[in-house]
């Protein structure tokens, strides 16, 4: 009989759709002193998976995309402007200055390419950027350099999954912004999304937005998993920019906090104000606590705002002490630059300098990308000016092939402590076909970031979330081994020898010049012979001319 | 008795659902039997020079976003990025005017061509609806028999042909060929084209479909000129037909009696210092009595349901519960190491 | 003169028939004398009606009227048979109660799951002269019902005058309220809900999704795939401008929406919606949780309130909306929970499903019963009239759309029809007069399939990217790349032909010079 009622309960329980979506909003706030300010907001909505068809919180025309095109994972950011590691020290979630977009596919998939190019244009719909110029010939498929951070099938080959891929030349305004706030379920209208202001945020030195699916474990031994839906934006905003050093949401957003999104499990806002010991500062209203929070042996100092508390118009703000003062920022344990070799339009070379600052070495793992029309031969590879190399323990290599394929190279590295590694590649220049020239040839091309992936041991600068968690405050405390983090380098820009775009036409006249210039005479030979003539009355002008003209009849 | 009160029931019922136009219409309007209505807006140029091609552009999507086109139905293309590109002084804002009053850009735009892909053959692939497989629904021009087209392009043109970002050009011929193409397959009611560019009036003349409206800035043989400077920003903001345009339209509501000769009449010569071209030999109607929103406003029919079903019983879908049956094998999954570990430590 | 003459034949043999291959305009041959003879006014379909009477007469006298009303239908061809009822059936029939069980009864021996084909069966004791359930059975009294009994099938059931509009040129009003055909379709349901935060709506979309608009869908499998989704909006805020006007209800008030406002509120869903993610055409369905301070709201229609159990409206083509008013004791509560009446407002996002996918709304005739619609499945004869309706108008828009591209070949010289495009072409053709056939043959279910292959060949031939592939290599290029290339080369060989020609003839070439 107990049976029976528990059986029919738990029909009961199925037949209903348990509500298991869960939207939270947060806000990171860091000032990177002296002169920047890091904004970082995230939007989290959870949801069962099998609600992608009834969605609730989720965004169901994301979760459309991810379960037509069966993605496991996704991470799809905009940006524009260059962060600057060794100034500013970590994000949260770093990005490559453009379009960014890498996916995992579902194991089921037998066509991954067919699949990512749909997705690529599916996404350009709904984010209105040109995610479809995304195609076999920039995308490459790293093996070591990216993981997925969702809780994934562990027997499986998870890079044959993987695409990656970004578009350096993209640009992010306000057209992309609108689609990405309507996937929230707040909209614009109420909550933190309502700070998205597009003229404060694009009037920034940095600014990024992003949209990560994963697949969480939404119980510790892993049985059954969640969707993560994570949208974030992350702003640097410059003092110069916003006139002083006090900051407040009024001057960085235009306007204040309505409160929090009636949808919302939390709305919380955290403030590092660990700089405060050295460049004293206040924030008002004061935050409802203060949370220290100790990782990897290095102290963050966390105001914590719980938004749900307040019904009211919030401008939260922070008043410095004392104004100029100088400050010895300290560099974060790795920090890199890339940049680009060579003179005229024949060969150059790619140098990609990593720093360790560390006491201790560093596993890195390099990842560069060359797009075909700038081939590289791992030949030219130096690792610090030399062929061999004991820092290298991995490498792996994937030739490009022209209008399909990129060049790929990766390598890991093992970074001795206090050094600078310098890895240098050289390329050479191709000539695109008249109609691959972009309008604008002359303004120059892009070559992508490279991606640097690192095992770091100490948490100094380091923000990201842990893997297991997914808001903010799972940074509190959360001391670990390693601290592994993706890193973008800055870009880089190539003039390619760039024609005349007349040419054609001028090569059209000049070669059917030519070739009447050869045809004729070549038709004469052929056709005529020259014959003596006896040597008798005297010819005419004319008959002189008439007797070249002539031919001999056999 | 029962019967007769249900067939009282179904009498009663007999008149229930009516078809109402959504917006009056007055009499002395030739009525236009188009459903819907889209805007295909096309600004061909780039190089931040050409800042008041964007903002002519924009302050059309402004006036038929306003005037009740939805997004979805607006197909918006724009060569480069002058809102935010880094020589704009004022991110993330275009304005049409130097008293910077209206930012046509606004906080709710969605741009569906833009950069590179603005190009003749994404154009021309738009209009025919010839595009690629794998094209979203947002980037195609959905239209069937019962729509109005709003067609407007803005950039250089010449005698014949309209420049795509300097490096390629629509002739007058492939144009009026891809209007062709949309009418055989019954892909419009009615277009209106305004073109905003030199030697606009070169563009139309080509057309041979019928139920098209025509106006262009300048005559053959004319040049469009610019309006005013930004001396803040620093370059022409907007050209002068254009101009005008917005002038008109900013005063058009969504339920206005306006006629669309009054809009080809917005523009004259001591105004524009070009002459504005107007060809109506392919329009049917009198343009005289086409209400101006027939084009730049959205119509939808709406008609009231006037009678549910009235279900007696829940009923229970079949499909689901298969569906429902299929067990789910448990897999194990788990978080993988975010950095390739096991080769570090192999070597 | 050997070498001269090499010289044109190399022009000749090489020469010209490369020229001509790398400008000529790649097409395949395609069947215009098919395409050009297509007459999409001359389709037909034919469907079987089957007279069951108590007597020959009756049986013949009911026959002939309805083939006198068909027979000027050049769009439907009706099969009629005459049969008695068996002795048995006949006593049955008479004895039941009612309808539905008289309807079992002929279901118990004859086969009513065909589709396209109609029993009229007589029975005496109907309180009516026609009787009209969801079966494919028509009941009527006796002979002298043979009138209202023709109207009925003209009306109801065949509605020759749908079909017409079908297969003509212009959409007629069905047409342009239907979906245009497809091969599938999404069904969203989108509840949009402005106020959460004052507000909790109780409310299973999915399941009311899956299970009502799911159930209705699946019986009409054999026409369009269906895709369900639901999801929330929250947030959504839209000014209806409504005023408020006192009443004797429980709330003392309603909120009086102009019709005319309506369609605003559309252009403001479809921002949201998100439809156009999918590859397929969107139905939108939306439920819009009207807040407890606009509540109740009213469509006022002509400034008179619209009376309807629950406030709706269609958009052609495009959807549905309902308005679900939560009631003045629900808004009181102290935490304001409001759980909608999902029968009510299901049957009406069915109602307008119905009329979305092209089932008609059914007028009133004198002396005739339509028994109402109590559940969410389609009647049988509306699915097969719907297969009637969409297997005309595939075929014809097919017919319609080969023809336009044949025309445009014509006109336009630089479209290529590559061999692919050529093959959907044929396919398309074949695919039509195959459904012809089958439809005049009234294998309604057959010919439905073979006319959606033939809609679908003949949209992807037009719609083809390739068909574009000549787009940047038009005439003028053309000669600016050939002429200049070949006027040298021909002038001297040309000059030379003359020559030639005096050699052929045995002339002697120089005749001057001999002098």
């Amino acid at each position: 009989m107990r049976t029976v009622f528990v059986l029919c309960l738990s029909l009961l329980l199925k037949s209903h759709y348990v509500r298991a979506d869960d939207f939270k909003e947060e806000i990171f706030i860091k000032p990177l002193p002296p002169t920047h300010l890091y904004v970082y907001f995230q939007f989290i909505t959870t949801s069962e998976e099998s609600s992608f068809e009834h969605s609730h919180l989720a965004s169901r025309s994301l979760g459309e995309v991810i379960s037509r095109f069966q993605v496991d994972e996704l991470h799809l950011t905009l940006t524009e402007g260059q962060w600057k590691h060794s100034k500013w020290g970590y994000p949260i979630l770093d990005a490559a200055p453009g379009a960014e977009l890498y996916a995992w596919f579902s194991p089921s998939v037998e066509d991954v390419d067919t699949q990512w190019r749909k997705l690529s244009a599916t996404l350009s719909g709904l984010f209105c950027a040109s995610l479809n110029f995304i195609d076999s010939f920039n995308t490459v498929v790293p093996q070591m350099a990216i993981w997925p951070t969702g809780a994934i099938k562990t027997n499986q080959n998870i890079t044959s999954r993987l695409r990656y891929a970004t578009l350096p030349r993209e640009i992010v305004c306000t057209e992309n912004l609108t689609p990405w706030k309507k996937l929230l379920p707040c909209e614009s209208s109420h909550g933190f999304s309502s700070l998205l202001n597009s003229r404060m945020i694009h009037n920034t030195n940095y600014h990024s937005i992003g949209v990560h699916v994963r697949k969480m474990c939404k119980v510790d031994n892993c049985s059954d998993i969640n969707i993560e839906i994570k949208q974030t934006v992350a702003l640097v905003y410059d003092y110069k920019i916003i006139d002083s050093m006090d900051w407040s949401f009024r001057k960085l957003f235009g306007q204040g906090l309505p409160g929090a999104c009636p949808l919302s499990s939390s709305s919380k806002i955290y403030i590092d104000v660990s700089s405060n010991d050295t460049y004293s500062f206040k924030l008002s209203p004061s935050p409802n606590n203060v949370i220290l929070s100790q990782r990897g042996g290095s102290d963050t100092m966390l105001a914590v705002y719980d938004i749900k508390s307040y019904n009211h118009m919030m401008n939260i703000g922070v008043k410095y002490d004392t104004k100029d003062k100088l400050l010895v920022t300290i560099p974060p344990p790795l920090h890199f630059t890339r940049y680009v070799l060579g003179y005229g339009k024949e060969f150059g070379g790619i140098v990609t300098e990593i720093t360790n600052n560390y006491w201790a070495p560093i596993d890195v793992v390099l990842l560069e990308n060359a797009p075909w029309w700038l081939p590289i031969q791992l030949s030219s590879l130096r690792i610090n000016g030399k062929a061999e190399s004991k820092l290298v323990k991995s490498q792996y290599f994937s030739p490009g092939r022209s209008r399909q394929k990129p060049y790929h190279l990766e390598l890991l590295l093992q970074l001795p402590p206090k050094s600078t590694t310098t890895v240098t590649i050289d390329f050479e220049f191709v000539f695109l076909k008249w109609q691959e020239y972009p309008p604008d040839a002359n303004h120059g091309f892009y070559i992508g970031s490279a991606l640097i992936s690192a095992n770091l041991p100490t948490a100094r600068n380091y923000t990201s979330l842990p893997i297991t968690g997914s808001t903010i405050d799972s940074i509190i405390n959360a001391s670990k081994q390693w601290y592994p983090a993706v890193f973008r380098t800055n870009g880089a820009m190539v003039s390619l020898p760039t024609p005349d775009f007349s040419m054609p036409y001028n090569v059209i006249c000049l070669a059917c010049t030519v070739v009447a210039l050869a045809f004729g005479p070549l038709h004469n030979i052929c056709t005529k012979e020259l014959v003596l003539k006896p040597v008798g009355s005297a010819i005419s002008l004319r008959q002189k001319i008439m007797n070249l003209f002539k031919r001999k009849k056999d | 008795m029962e019967s007769k009160i249900s067939y009282f029931i179904i009498l009663l019922c007999s008149l229930l659902i009516s078809i109402t136009e959504g917006i009056d219409i007055p009499e002395q309007f030739q009525k236009s039997n188009h459903t819907n209505n889209w805007a295909v807006l096309v600004d061909t140029s780039r190089f931040w020079f050409n800042y008041r091609h964007v903002a002519n552009v924009l302050s059309i999507y402004r006036s038929v976003k306003r005037l009740g086109i939805p997004d979805s139905q607006i197909i918006l293309m724009i060569s480069d990025d002058m809102a935010c590109n880094p020589r704009n002084p004022r991110p993330a804002t275009i304005f049409n005017n130097a008293h910077e009053l209206i930012s046509v850009y606004g906080d709710d735009v969605e741009v569906d061509y833009r950069g590179y892909e603005v190009s003749v053959e994404n154009f021309v692939r738009l209009l025919t609806g010839r595009v690629h497989p794998d094209t979203p629904r947002s980037k195609r021009l959905l239209t069937d028999e019962g729509s109005n087209i709003l067609i407007y392009l803005t950039g250089h043109g010449g005698d014949g042909f309209l420049k795509f970002q300097d490096s390629e050009e629509v002739t007058s011929q492939e144009l009026a060929d891809a209007l062709e193409q949309m009418w055989q397959k019954r892909r419009y009611n009615e277009i209106f084209f305004i073109i905003d560019t030199c030697q606009a009036s070169s563009m139309y003349e080509k057309f041979y479909s019928p139920n098209i409206l025509a106006t262009a800035s300048s005559l053959v043989g004319e040049d469009s000129l610019s309006h005013h400077v930004d001396s803040a920003i620093g370059v022409y903001i907007i050209d002068r037909y254009t101009y005008y345009v917005l002038e008109f339209l900013e005063n058009v509501q969504p339920n206005s009696k306006k006629t669309m000769s009054e809009f080809l009449a917005v523009c004259p010569k001591s105004a524009c210092l070009s002459t504005v071209g107007v060809r109506k030999d392919l329009f049917k109607r009198d343009p005289s009595k086409v209400p101006i929103t027939d084009f730049f406003g959205s119509v939808r029919p709406v008609i009231v349901t006037k009678k549910p079903i009235e279900i007696l019983e829940t009923p229970k879908r079949k499909k689901k519960i298969i569906a429902e049956n299929k067990t789910k094998a448990a897999e194990k999954r788990g978080y993988l190491p975010q950095f390739p570990v096991h080769l570090v430590k192999t070597s | 003169m050997w070498a001269s003459a090499s010289f044109v034949g190399v022009l000749i043999i090489i020469g010209l028939p490369l020229w001509w291959k790398t400008t000529e305009v790649y097409r395949v041959t395609l069947p215009y004398d098919k395409i050009s003879a297509f007459d999409t006014q001359s389709h037909a379909i034919t469907s079987e009606l089957i007279v069951l009477a108590n007597d020959a007469h009756t049986a013949a006298e009911v026959a002939g009227l309805i083939e006198k009303t068909f027979m000027d239908s050049d769009v439907l061809k009706l099969k009629i048979t005459k049969r008695l009822l068996s002795e048995q059936l006949h006593r049955t029939l008479d004895s039941v109660a009612d309808e539905q069980e008289a309807v079992e009864e002929v279901g118990a021996v004859l086969d009513l799951k065909e589709h396209n084909k109609l029993y009229v069966v007589q029975r005496g004791p109907l309180f009516k002269d026609v009787w009209v359930g969801g079966e494919r059975v028509v009941f009527f009294r006796d002979a002298k019902a043979a009138e209202t009994l023709a109207k009925v099938l003209k009306q109801w059931i065949y509605e020759p005058s749908v079909l017409e509009g079908a297969r003509s040129d212009t959409a007629d009003s069905t047409r342009r309220v239907r979906f245009p055909p497809g091969p599938g379709y999404h069904v969203v349901l989108s509840v949009v809900h402005p106020r959460p935060q004052d507000l909790k709506v109780e409310f299973q979309a999915g399941d009311a999704m899956e299970d009502y608009i799911g159930s209705s869908v699946d019986e009409l499998e054999v026409l369009h795939n269906f895709t369900l989704k639901s999801q929330w909006l929250y947030l959504l805020n839209f000014d209806f401008q409504a005023k408020e006007v006192k009443d004797g209800s429980e709330w003392g008030r309603h909120w009086a929406a102009r019709e005319e406002k309506l369609q605003q509120l559309l252009t403001r869903l479809e921002a949201r919606a998100a439809t156009h993610v999918s590859e397929r055409p969107a139905l939108n369905l939306a439920l819009y949780v009207v807040p407890c301070d606009r509540a109740p709201l009213a469509i006022y229609q002509h400034d008179k309130k619209v009376s309807a159990p629950v406030q709706a409206f269609i958009s052609p083509k495009w959807g549905g909306v309902v308005f679900g008013n939560p009631t003045a004791a629900d808004c009181r509560q102290e935490s304001p929970v409001w759980k909608p009446p999902v029968k009510l407002i299901m049957g009406t996002f069915i109602a307008q499903l119905r009329e979305l996918l092209g089932i008609t709304d059914k007028s009133n005739i004198e002396g005739a019963y339509l028994e109402p619609l109590r559940s969410v499945i389609p009647r049988r004869w509306e699915v097969d009239s719907l297969l009637r309706i969409r297997s005309l108008e595939q075929i014809t828009s097919a017919e319609r759309t080969l023809q336009s591209l044949a025309q445009l070949l014509g006109e336009i010289s630089n479209i290529v029809i590559n061999d692919e495009v050529g093959a959907s072409i044929n396919a398309a053709v074949e695919a039509i007069s195959q459904a012809g056939d089958l439809a005049i043959k009234g294998d309604l279910v057959e010919a439905y399939r073979k006319s959606q292959t033939a809609f679908l060949a003949a949209e992807t031939a037009f719609m083809e990217p390739s068909l574009l592939a000549l787009l940047y290599f038009p005439d003028d290029q053309k000669y600016a790349i050939y002429i200049p290339l070949f006027l040298p080369i021909m002038f001297p060989v040309v000059l030379s032909l003359k020559n030639l020609l005096m050699w052929l003839r045995g002339k002697p070439v120089h005749k001057e010079k001999m002098d």
